[in-house]
């Protein structure tokens, strides 16, 4: 492969992962403190998408706003999930499954909302939302809105770290991901970290599907991107936010190399592949903590 | 325990209960269905009316098969909106052989199951005596074998071969293509890269599991070798896919004169804003489907400076112009290519029932449809060949987009340009 296409794909990789990154870590946030696989996400990520197509196009708010509404209702609806969806079940001592079904089933009724609202038909965002396009680096070329995710999940991702390690309800999220049981018997209200782990989500739901959703389109089916999500926690390992990051982007450097090799439809079968063989002889995936219970 | 159980089904049920109601909403309010127009019989009131005059002909129900609400909806609707101007044409002048026809729309959202289901229902509830069908090859391939055995003609606007013609060569007795299908659009799209535009070197970037994509990318690459040019790049997609630059970014470095991409309206703005923004400039030959998604506001005019697609009609001709504004005036969009080769398809089948008199069988209404002849139509003089059951071909405009304007370049034909 020419030089100059191997960088290109790369960095065409790098961007791709980046908006895995987003979706991986606000999926892997949930994962981190209730220790379930939180499918729901990918419903919140569609939600905040349209929110943000709503913006735009009947609004015409500019690309800033348009990320903040999109931000925002990813994080009320995120909440909202949680109280109606999840609180039940956490109060209840309930088992992990019912986390699992609950969850795929918010994803189905947050996508048929979507259905009932929009149709089943795609829309697209403004073009005018991302004027200029294009950034010229010697022979390669870098789309400016796939940069844009590129530079939104490095922020999101340092203030995340920030907040979860500076700040008293970080400190309390990374308490109860450690250990939820004596988070709570230490007077931490546990009901507060919960909701302050799904604003989290929520918020970086929507900044991902509002990205995700200019760069691609728009259809009530767009939640599904959260099984890249789901693919990157598994090989980084559910319960490290880091190696989730970085294994999303790498997710993103793979996929394209694959397609550019063994083409579209052959690539999601390899990547499955690595998934179940990735289980199989390192279950704790690259960062190596929260090996069990990956429903 | 049990209550937990109970919360858990009830969510289940909910999400099961609105996805049901999702199908049954879109059907019901987006489509202009069950077009039941009174004829002039039933208005006509002021007269005392005899037994004679009051007896109104029987209705002529007729089938329409198409995608209000999926992704094909942009252009499937359109036929939609061209057989509903037809209908109140047809029944406002007194109907056909002075029977008022009822035009019966189901949604199939480009699914191939909803689609067979809803042509049974049509045939076996309904008792349509023909079915208008959708602009869509997947769904005429899947229909095909389907209205062999119920024998109930399906006129439309799937354009693959498969839809019409069988593997050993016959025709499908009760399917009629009332467009070019693919394989002439793909030649026609060849020969204006190998005359017009003096292209060498071509690459082809197609979705492999899409019948009308695959229909037009095969004969591209035959007319393109044959005619002396070399294919340098073929790259596949499929029909999930979002990013299309790992493709692009190959075919790029592949340097080819032209990039033919026949898509779906989905596709389209993507390819062309990816292929932008990875700074390929060489023109990008599309398909049939490029309006309206590859204009503004989906797709920014810049992407869109180098482009030339087929188009069943020139839209700046008298004719199509009038079209346009009452198409307009009565659905608030800009008509694309579908609703005029749906207005020629729908007329097609029309002219097809008036010719059976009395008789209005989907027997008599196939044997017909195998007899149309110079019918004048948007689409130019259509005539339908028993032994493929699709025009003789047509000739196509060749499309251009100037500052994010769709332009007419020039007619072409399968051989070369129209003298």
């Amino acid at each position: 492969m020419d030089f100059t296409v191997f960088l290109q794909q790369l960095i065409n990789g790098l961007s791709l992962g980046a908006i895995y990154a987003l979706i991986a870590v606000g999926y892997a946030m949930i994962y981190n403190i209730l220790k379930f696989s939180n499918f729901s996400h990918g419903g919140v990520l569609g939600i905040s998408a349209y929110a943000g197509y709503i913006a735009a196009t009947k609004f015409n708010l500019s690309l800033i706003p348009v990320i903040l509404v999109g931000m925002l209702t990813g994080a009320i609806v995120a909440v909202l999930v949680e109280i109606i969806a999840f609180r039940w079940i956490r109060i209840k001592h309930r088992q992990m499954v019912y986390y699992f079904v609950t969850s795929v089933t918010m994803l189905m009724l947050l996508e048929q909302i979507l259905i009932i609202l929009f149709g089943s038909s795609f829309v697209s965002y403004p073009y005018t939302l991302v004027k200029v396009r294009i950034i010229h680096l010697g022979s390669v070329t870098i789309s400016v809105t796939y940069m844009l995710a590129l530079v939104a999940a490095i922020i999101a991702f340092g203030a995340l770290i920030y907040v979860l390690k500076k700040t008293k309800i970080g400190i309390a999220i990374r308490a109860a991901s450690d250990d939820f049981i004596a988070t709570s018997l230490m007077g931490i209200n546990v009901n507060s970290v919960v909701v302050a782990a799904f604003i989290v989500s929520g918020l970086l739901g929507g900044l991902s599907g509002v990205l995700y959703g200019i760069s691609a389109s728009l259809s009530p089916q767009i939640g599904q991107v959260v099984v890249k999500g789901f693919i990157a926690s598994v090989l980084g390992g559910l319960g490290n936010l880091t190696g989730v990051a970085i294994s999303a982007v790498v997710l993103g450097v793979i996929e394209v190399f694959l397609i550019s090799s063994i083409g579209s439809g052959l690539s999601p079968v390899v990547i499955f592949l690595l998934m179940v063989f990735f289980l199989l002889i390192r279950p704790q995936g690259f960062s190596g903590l929260n090996a069990e219970d990956k429903a | 325990m049990k209550k937990f159980k109970a919360l858990i089904i009830a969510f289940v049920t909910l999400a099961f209960v609105i996805t049901a109601c999702g199908s049954v909403t879109e059907t019901v309010t987006e489509s202009p269905t069950e077009e039941t127009i009174s004829t002039p019989e039933e208005e006509a009131t002021s007269e005392p009316i005899t037994e004679e005059t009051m007896a109104p002909k029987s209705e002529i129900l007729i089938g329409n098969l198409q995608d209000e609400s999926g992704p094909m909806k942009a252009l499937s609707i359109a036929c939609t909106y061209a057989a509903t101007m037809q209908v109140e044409k047809i029944n406002a002048a007194g109907g056909i052989n002075g029977h008022p026809i009822k035009l019966i729309t189901y949604d199939t959202r480009s699914d191939v199951n909803e689609a067979i289901n809803a042509y049974h229902r049509l045939v076996e509830q309904d008792k349509v005596v023909a079915v208008f069908g959708p602009p869509i090859a997947n769904i005429g391939i899947a229909l095909a074998p389907v209205a062999e055995e119920l024998k109930v003609p399906v006129v439309g606007l799937f354009m693959d071969d498969k839809c019409t013609i069988q593997e050993n060569g016959e025709p499908w007795h009760y399917m009629y293509l009332v467009q070019n299908s693919a394989p002439v659009q793909g030649k026609i799209i060849a020969q204006f890269a190998i005359q017009d535009l003096k292209a060498k070197t071509a690459a082809i970037l197609y979705n492999s599991q899409n019948s009308y994509s695959v229909g037009m990318a095969i004969p591209f690459e035959e007319v393109f070798t044959s005619g002396g040019g070399q294919i340098v790049a073929k790259e596949t997609y499929t029909s999930t896919d979002k990013d299309f630059r790992p493709q692009l970014t190959k075919i790029k470095a592949a340097n080819p004169d032209v990039i033919y991409f026949p898509s779906y309206p989905v596709e389209i703005p993507l390819i062309y804003t990816q292929a932008y923004e990875l700074g390929i400039t060489v023109p990008m030959l599309g398909s049939n489907s490029v309006l309206p998604t590859g204009l503004a506001p989906q797709t920014d005019p810049a992407a869109t400076a180098n482009t030339y697609f087929p188009y069943g009609i020139n839209p700046t001709e008298p004719d199509s112009l009038a079209f346009a504004q009452e198409y307009k005036a009565k659905f608030g969009i800009e008509p694309v290519a579908q609703a005029f080769s749906g207005y020629d398809a729908f007329g097609v089948l029309v002219q097809a029932i008036s010719a059976c008199g009395e008789e209005i069988t989907s027997e008599c209404i196939n044997q017909e449809l195998n007899n149309v002849k110079d019918y004048q139509g948007f689409q130019g003089s259509i005539t339908i060949s028993p032994t493929t059951h699709q025009p003789v071909p047509l000739p196509m405009a060749i499309m251009t987009i100037k500052d994010g304007k769709a332009e007419f370049v020039k007619w072409y034909t399968p051989e070369g340009p129209l003298e």
